[in-house]
């Protein structure tokens, strides 16, 4: 008897997550590109900013602004993401790190709305993330 | 320090770079006063090709990405 497969899980994309995804030229591109396969996207305002701020930051990748947007359309609409809102206020989210929290947030963000938080940082302690390995 | 014009009004600045910028007052009593200014660095954009990889879309740069400062640019974030 064949396993049942398992649901498909929808994951909330860090910014880690579509800078490795969207620039060709990035080393976690294969990685990224790969662990999409398959997978529901959601997007929040947070990530898509984070995209675009280190997209076009001169020491960073230095596109020009209008290709980072352009870019980011097209990977929502090509990964059919859906979009939601960063509707967890920031109270309710509980890092223990200044470091932290950007990406605690992100994860209980993620949580709220039945998903999990894709990332390649290995540094969140929080039950909702899935690090991309 | 003493400099003279030559016959097209150039003095030469012994500690002054190649494309350093100065700011030049010049005052009623004929003194003139340089200040260096900031550098101006006009960092080139990168030139993003959009590519298509099966049914997805990338961006390709011309150059290849520091990732060094990427780590960086994340961690500073937001």
């Amino acid at each position: 008897m064949n396993p049942m497969p398992a649901p498909s899980q929808t994951h909330l994309l860090d910014v880690n997550v579509l800078l490795a995804a969207i620039w060709g030229n990035h080393p976690q591109h294969a990685k990224a590109f790969a662990w999409l396969s398959g997978k529901s996207v959601l997007l929040c305002p947070l990530s898509e900013l984070g995209f675009l701020r280190i997209s076009t930051n001169q020491r960073v990748i230095n596109a020009p602004m209008e290709k980072a947007r352009k870019l980011l359309d097209q990977f929502a609409k090509d990964r059919k993401a859906e979009r939601i809102a960063d509707d967890l206020a920031a109270l309710e989210s509980h890092p223990e790190k200044s470091e932290k929290v950007t990406d605690h947030y992100l994860a209980d963000l993620a949580a709220k709305h039945g998903a999990r938080l894709g990332t390649f940082d290995t540094s969140i302690a929080h039950a909702s993330v899935d690090v991309i390995l | 320090m003493t400099v003279v014009a030559d016959h097209k009004k150039r003095v030469i600045l012994r500690l002054a770079k190649p494309g350093d910028r100065f700011d030049v007052q010049v005052c009623s009593d004929g003194k003139f006063t340089l200040t260096r200014l900031e550098p101006v660095n006009p960092a080139r954009l990168a030139k993003v090709r959009i590519e298509k990889r099966g049914q997805f879309h990338v961006g390709v740069l011309d150059h290849a990405l520091n990732e060094e400062a990427l780590k960086a640019a994340l961690a500073e974030f937001p």
